[in-house]
Parts: C-alpha cells; structure tokens; sequence
C-alpha cells in the first residue's frame, strides 16, 4: 500500500511540475495552470501523509518536488531532440 | 580590479570582518542572548544556537555588504561589546 | 533593488562558491554517499550481518546475567545490550560505572563483551574508560566515510569547525543565490543546453540551485549545526549557562535516566519485555537496550529504536523491567517539553535523511549529488568567464590549470569512494590496522586521480577517462563480493540478503551511469556555434535574471 501512495505521490509531483509549466507558458486562463499546479502538490503531500505523518510528508513532497523539477527541466531538451523536429 | 575595490572598500580590513568578526560576534550573541531571551530554561539557551547560522549570516553579509568598513567594525564591536557585558554580569551574579 | 547592491552579492556568492567549491563538493558527495552508511553500507561491510535474523532476546538476557555475575556489583547501576544491525556488527554487552577523579573529573568506565551475531560466540572482552573503547572500535568502510564527511579526519575540533564554516558558507551562498536570482521562478524551466558552453553551465546551476533550493538551504543550516554545536556553540552556551559544565548542559536537555529504587531485590524479565515489544511494534528497528538499576524492583529498561514515523534520529521506551509496564516514550531531545527540542529531534533526520526509509534516503542521496553537482558548476562558470571572458586577471593555462585541479580533486573523491570498497573485501588485518590501510586505499587513489588530471592538457578526456574508470570499479565491485564473501548477487536474493544485493544493484547502475556517461560526455570544449553566440559568451557580466 505504500509503494501505492508514494508512486502517486511521484506523478502528482512531477505533474505539478508540469503545470506550473504549462502555466508560465500559458495566454489564456493561466490562473488554471498554476492553480492546478498547488493543488497536484497538495495532493502529492496527503498521498505521502498517509504513510509517513504530516511532518514528515511535508518534507518528503518538498524533497521530491526537487526531483521532479530536475528530472523534467533536464530531460526535456534530449526528449525534444530524440522526437524529432515536428512537421 | 578598479570596479571591484569601489564596490568593497577596505577589502583586508572587510575580509577580516567577515571571516573572524563575523564567527566571534555570532558566537557571543549566541551565549550572551542565553540571559536576556524570555523563555523557558531550555528555549532560553537553546533557541540562540538553532539560529546561530543564521545570526552568522547576517553578521558575515552585513560585513560583506556595509558600504563603510567603519560601520562594520562599529557594529560588530558593539554588539561583540554589549553580549560580552552581559555574559559578564550574569557571571558576576 | 539597485544595481551596484546586486552587483556585490553576486561577487559575495561567487567568491564563496570558488573558496570553498572543492571542498563542498567532497563533502557532499561523502555525504550522499554516508545516507547510505547505516545500516546498509555496515551490513554490507560486515558479512556475518548479512541477512541477519530479529536477535534471540531469551539467549541474549542469559548472556547478561552470565556477565552480571563476573563484574563488580558498581557496574550493574547501567547495563547495556547494543543489537546487531543497525549500529554494530556485534552484539555487545556493556556494564558502565562513573567514577571520580583524583582531578574531580567524572570519568565513565565500562566492561564490554562482545558476541557474533548470529551464533552469540565470545569474541573478547574489554574494561577501560569508555573513550578507550570508542577509539578501539574496528572501522569498516562506511564508518571510515561517514566521518571523513562529518570532519575529513581531522578530528574534533579542527575538522568540525571546517565541515561547520562549510555548512554556514553553504547556507549563506543559498541566501544570496535567492537574492541575486530574485526572479527565479522565471529561471525554473530555463535550460539551454545547446547555445554556448557558458550557457550550460551557469543554466544548470540555475537549476540545480532553485528546484533544490529548500533541500541546499536545509543542508546548509543543519550541518553548520551539527559541524559546531559541540565545539563552539556548547562550550560557549555551557561556559555562561553552567560554568563551562558542559555534561550539565547536555543533561538538561536529554537528562539521564535515573529510575526509583526500592532497595526490594527483584527479577527483571527483559527478554519478555523485549519479545512482546518486537512483536506489538515490527516496523520499528531495535538500536539498543539500557537497564538502570539492574536486580531492583524499580528497574528500569529503556529501549531505544530508530524514529520510526517521528522526524527524530531514535525514540525511547521506558519500561519497569520488573513488571514490563510501559512508563513513557519520548524522542531523542522530546523528554522536556519544548520547542528547541522538537527542531533538535529534527535536525540529524533532516541532514541525514535517515527519516523514512528506503525512499527517503534515496531522495536525499540524488539531491545530495545534486548538491555537490551544484558546487561543481559554479567552479565551472567561474574558470569559464575568466579563461574566455573579460574577467580573468591570470593567463589561460593558469585557469585550465585551476580546472585540471578541479577535475582530479572531483573526480578523485569518487575515485576514492569505489576504491573502499575494494579495501573492505580485500584487506585482512587486525581491526586496529583497519583504519591505516582504509587510508591507504582511498587518499592513495584520490592523489592518484589528481596527478592523473594534472599532467593530463585535456580535461574533457580526463572526465570521459575517469568516468569510464568509475564505471569499472563500480562493476567490479559485486564481482569482488562474489568471489570473496560468496554472496554473489543472484545468491545473495534468493537467501534474502536484500541489503546486500542493494548495494550491489545499485553499484552495477552507477557503473552503468558512469559508462553512459563516458561515452556521451565530449572529448573536447565544444566550440561556439555562431557569432551571436560568441559575443554571447565574451560580453561583460550582467548579473540577476540577465539571458546571456
């Protein structure tokens, strides 16, 4: 079961990442975005509390939230260069 | 450089401030702030020195930054003067 | 805020990131390394620990009585049994007694049994001060890392000052990083990797400095603290608050335990205790167990486990040993309520991420190299504007010499690192000799490493050269640990060896990473590719927010 929320926790924390993104990127609505984006962060932190504690969970998210960041930040111009040029 | 010695005037007398007056001024307010904090008898000395790196933070940037070295070395002697003074009263009972 | 001011902090940073660069990078490097020290690193260390069972607590209080009976009734005020595992590689049997000085200094003396850990033979019997057998413990590979992290072997004070100063420089680069980067959420997604040279490096500090910021500030704040609390800031507390007593300061906040004795004889029943403990709390690991008042109706066992699911580096238990009734449990610094010590609780966790397992340790070892990685690159901005910008005062060379010294003294610490465990499967002395011959293997191999990157002219090849090396060693070392301990990785799995066949996976992926690495990594400093970007990399500096 704890495999189960920590995973969840990881793809809430990496799709806040992308939100945020999303909402530094975004023209229209961009209030969505960045909402979206605290709210998969949240949520990440109260899929790592039931596990862990709040205290303790408080940290983990913020440490993976880390993670997270440089995984996408760095990982994205090789994706882009592996993908191709778009037609 | 000539740019850099305008931004940092002093810069021997400044780097003595920030390296040495800096660790003894946050060293003594981290002692001497034990006698005058209005906490229990655990918070009273444990607080100053959960935040001593962040006192020696302050201590080394305002160093690094204050325009005049004057002001440096005045304001870490005062404070190094007046912690001193107190460790030195609660000593003395 | 104007920009002279910003000016200064950048310079304020960069001149506290070229320091103490070097320096930061080794220790944290060493120090994701040490997350993985205790257990797993010991227990790989020391093969009769592997795979070890929950300890036999009936055998062990038999133990205890046994010795009780061949020691001075002085010594039975405290008895303590350290597990296998988690701290030690034995099962040690300790009874303490503080005596006084002719100086009227307290001295603590004890007499100590060791035990195999799985067969609970005698393996010897010490009695001395419990300083002399602190300093006869046998060092395996991961304590010898964990305290080059803690004080680079320099020792107390000098090493803690400097690990501490490291940790405050740290803490302070993160402050001012945040100040002459205040626009930094626009820099979070800002990597260009293919522009310039300059580009890259100063993007992927960037990065590294504002997603792991919270993570550098934390490391930053609580290894100042652990560097210096014993050496300057409790001397100094203890000199105004307790006439320089500094046990008496320390007592009053982790006070000793002192039980209520009757002076009634009664039979205590630790193993019972103990049993029922294992079985009510099994997500908890056993550190240790200390009895007060050993044969007293008012006994008392205190038993110490690692956190658990407190942000704390143990919890206590504290039972009637007589009864088996539970008196109260309490964290490391949580026996007085109050504020500073729920942050003192927190403190080791946070720095060590020893405070949720598996996944946690593994979070703050990456972020650990991110860290190091983070010291790495400012070193690399600043060699690049000076060598190949306008800033530079010395020649060329010099700065490629400086960035040779960089490469070797970087490299080499990694270098180092995989030579240990070499040194742990192949040296065969005395645990006294350990030590020496830990030394050996690992700042033989660092100086081997820096003298390598010296007399090489091309430090892109040098990195692709030691990566590769790394990636060897690496691979090597389960091999190793096939041949020498038998545990080879399959074997190791299907006895349920987990910790052991960890260790081992994980090496064989960062030998993986390392070849990857190797072969990707360029043979030479890639060149500008157009005149817009070398103008890019030749303008003067503008700091905060600039797109170079």
């Amino acid at each position: 079961m704890t495999v189960l929320w920590v995973g969840l926790a990881v793809v809430l924390n990496l799709a806040c990442v992308v939100l945020w993104r999303r909402y530094r990127e975004a023209s229209s609505a961009p209030a969505l975005w960045a909402i979206g984006a605290w709210v998969a962060l949240l949520l990440s932190g109260l899929c790592l509390s039931f596990p862990y504690g709040e205290t303790r969970a408080f940290f983990i998210t913020l440490g993976l939230l880390g993670l997270s960041g440089w995984l996408y930040v760095f990982a994205r111009p090789w994706l882009k260069l592996v993908a191709g040029p778009h037609t | 450089m000539a740019r850099t010695t305008v931004l940092f005037s002093a810069p021997k007398s400044r780097l003595v401030a920030c390296v040495a007056g800096a660790l003894l001024a946050a060293t003594l307010i981290t002692a001497g702030a034990a006698t005058y904090l209005p906490f229990n008898d655990i918070d009273r000395i444990g607080v100053p020195i959960l935040l001593f790196p962040v006192t020696w933070t302050l201590l080394f940037l305002f160093s690094a930054m204050a325009r005049s070295i004057w002001r440096v070395w005045l304001g870490l002697g005062l404070l190094c003067l007046i912690h001193a003074g107190l460790i030195y009263q609660h000593l003395m009972g | 805020m104007r920009r002279d001011t910003t000016k200064k902090f950048y310079i304020v940073h960069s001149w506290l990131g070229v320091v103490t660069g070097i320096l930061l990078f080794i220790v944290a490097y060493t120090g994701a390394f040490s997350v993985f020290g205790r257990p797993e690193l010991n227990v790989w260390s020391n093969p009769e620990v592997r795979g070890l069972n929950s300890p036999d607590f009936a055998a062990i209080e038999d133990l205890v009585r046994q010795h009780a009976q061949s020691v001075d009734s002085e010594y039975l005020h405290h008895v303590r049994v350290t597990f296998a595992g988690a701290r030690s590689p034995t099962l040690q049997i300790i009874f303490e007694k503080e005596v006084e000085l002719p100086s009227g200094r307290q001295e603590h003396r004890v007499v100590a049994f060791e035990h195999h850990p799985k067969t609970l033979a005698q393996q010897g019997r010490f009695e001395g001060s419990l300083s002399e057998w602190f300093q006869q413990w046998p060092t395996d590979m991961a304590d010898f890392m964990v305290t080059f992290h803690g004080d680079l072997h320099l020792g107390s004070p000098w090493g803690l000052v400097l690990t501490g100063v490291l940790g405050l420089t740290l803490f302070c680069s993160a402050v001012t990083g945040v100040i002459i980067h205040r626009k930094f959420f626009k820099e979070l997604f800002s990597f260009r990797p293919t522009r310039s040279l300059r580009l890259l490096f100063t993007d992927t500090h960037k990065v590294l400095g504002v997603w792991g910021l919270l993570f550098h500030a934390v490391i930053g704040f609580t290894g100042a603290f652990l560097g210096l609390v014993l050496v300057l800031l409790v001397p100094a507390a203890a000199f105004v608050s307790f006439s320089g007593d500094q046990e008496k300061l320390v007592e009053t906040f982790v006070p000793e335990v002192e039980p209520t004795l009757t002076g009634t004889a009664a039979k205590s029943r630790p193993a019972r205790i103990l049993t029922d403990f294992s079985e009510n709390n099994p997500e908890l690991v056993l550190i240790e167990t200390d009895i007060h008042g050993w044969g007293d109706q008012g006994e008392v066992m205190a038993v110490t486990t690692l956190g658990g699911d407190q942000l704390s580096a143990s919890r206590t238990f504290e039972f009637n040993a007589a009864s088996g009734e539970l008196l109260r449990d309490y964290t490391a610094f949580g026996r007085q309520e109050s504020a500073t010590g729920v942050v003192l609780d927190a403190m080791y966790p946070l720095h060590f991420g020893n405070f949720g397992g598996l996944l946690v340790k593994i979070v703050w070892s990456v972020l650990g190299v991110g860290t190091a990685m983070l010291a790495v690159t400012g070193m690399m901005i600043w060699v690049e504007r000076r060598a190949y910008g306008p800033e530079g005062r010395l020649s060329v060379n010099a700065y490629h010499r400086i960035s040779r010294f960089t490469v070797g003294s970087c490299m080499g610490v990694v270098v180092a690192s995989l030579a240990l465990f070499y040194g742990q499967l192949l040296v065969n002395v005395p645990p006294q000799k350990q030590f020496y011959w830990f030394s050996v293997f690992f700042f033989g191999s660092w100086l081997l490493v820096i003298a390598w990157a010296l007399i090489r002219s091309n430090s892109y090849r040098t990195i692709k050269e030691l990566f590769a090396a790394c990636a060897l060693l690496s691979v090597g070392v389960p091999l190793l640990n096939a041949v020498v301990t038998g545990d080879a990785l399959p074997l190791a799995m299907m006895q349920g060896k987990w910790i052991t066949a960890g260790v081992d996976m994980t090496l064989l992926f960062f030998g993986g990473l390392c070849a990857w690495l190797a072969r990707r990594l360029p043979s030479a400093r890639p060149q500008p590719r157009s005149r817009s970007t070398v103008e890019a990399t030749t303008r003067p500096y503008e700091p905060a927010g600039d797109t170079v």
